[in-house]
């Protein structure tokens, strides 16, 4: 195996040996750092410290410290205080995940719209109650 | 002469990268397995990937004019270790970050002789990515 391979396998090996359930962990602790990389910029905007942030949250200075290096998770009652702290309101929203690729279904200009091809699935007409009539369109990419 | 560096994770949109120095590659997966640093690592890849900013956890080490584009990930704690990086962005804007150097134990909060040595070695080096 050349030097490249293996030490592509290694670093393979790091990542993919992650269990369930540091998985998870990892997870949560990407989320809460796209709240605090928002807690960062109007802490710094505001002209607050670490310490004001964490007095404003009713936590040590340590706490801010191990929350900022993934050593401990955030939780709401943290989120709210530092909400009312800083004057700010975080914004929900859902993205839902789609299992399918579109990248490759690169949209196509004809004059007269634009359309979006792609492959063919085959329906299972088994399962449906009722067959498409001629020239309906099912499968259609929203 | 040119440095090999391997990505070993890409970005989705495939516009943000991570590389290995080959050289050094084994050695930085052989200490982050035997100080328990790996899911850490996995954590602050996945950072990097995500394009999401923390400064506790990497950073730049731009201390000088001779310190371009190199990076630093943070392990912060008893063990204080760091792992140099350089930061490149391709034509085509893809931003590649290569792990490089490992400093298993930074003693000073300031960056002393041992740490500016690393950073402008690591700024020194040229890659090829593969």
């Amino acid at each position: 195996m050349s030097k490249s391979d293996h030490i592509k396998e290694k670093f393979n090996s790091l990542f993919s040996s992650i269990s369930e359930k540091d998985r998870s962990d990892i997870d949560a602790k990407v989320l809460m750092f796209r709240f605090l990389e928002i807690v960062e910029e109007e802490r710094k905007q505001k002209n607050f410290s670490r310490k004001d942030l964490a007095e404003s949250m009713g936590v040590s200075p340590a706490f801010v410290s191990q929350l900022f290096n993934g050593d401990k998770l955030l939780n709401l009652v943290h989120l709210a205080k530092l909400q009312k702290a800083l004057g700010i309101e975080f914004e929900i929203k859902n993205e839902a995940i789609r299992e399918e690729n579109f990248k490759d279904y690169i949209p196509k200009g004809d004059g007269k719209g634009v359309w979006v091809y792609k492959p063919f699935v085959e329906p299972d007409y088994e399962k449906m109650e009722t067959l498409p009539e001629a020239g309906e369109c099912f499968n259609i990419v929203a | 002469m040119r440095r090999k560096a391997q990505i070993i994770q890409s970005s989705e949109d495939g516009k943000r990268k991570i590389a290995v120095d080959e050289e050094n590659g084994e050695s930085i997966f052989e200490f982050l397995e035997e100080k328990k640093l790996a899911k850490k690592f996995a954590m602050i890849c996945e950072l990097l990937i995500r394009g999401i900013k923390n400064a506790d956890l990497y950073g730049r080490e731009e201390i000088d004019t001779y310190s371009k584009g190199v990076t630093a990930i943070k392990f912060k704690g008893r063990q204080n270790t760091r792992i140099y990086c350089k930061e490149l962005t391709t034509e085509d804007e893809v931003l590649i970050v290569i792990v490089s150097e490992l400093h298993k134990k930074k003693k000073n909060q300031k960056n002393k002789s041992p740490e500016k040595s690393l950073i402008h070695k690591v700024a020194s080096y040229e890659y090829k990515i593969e």
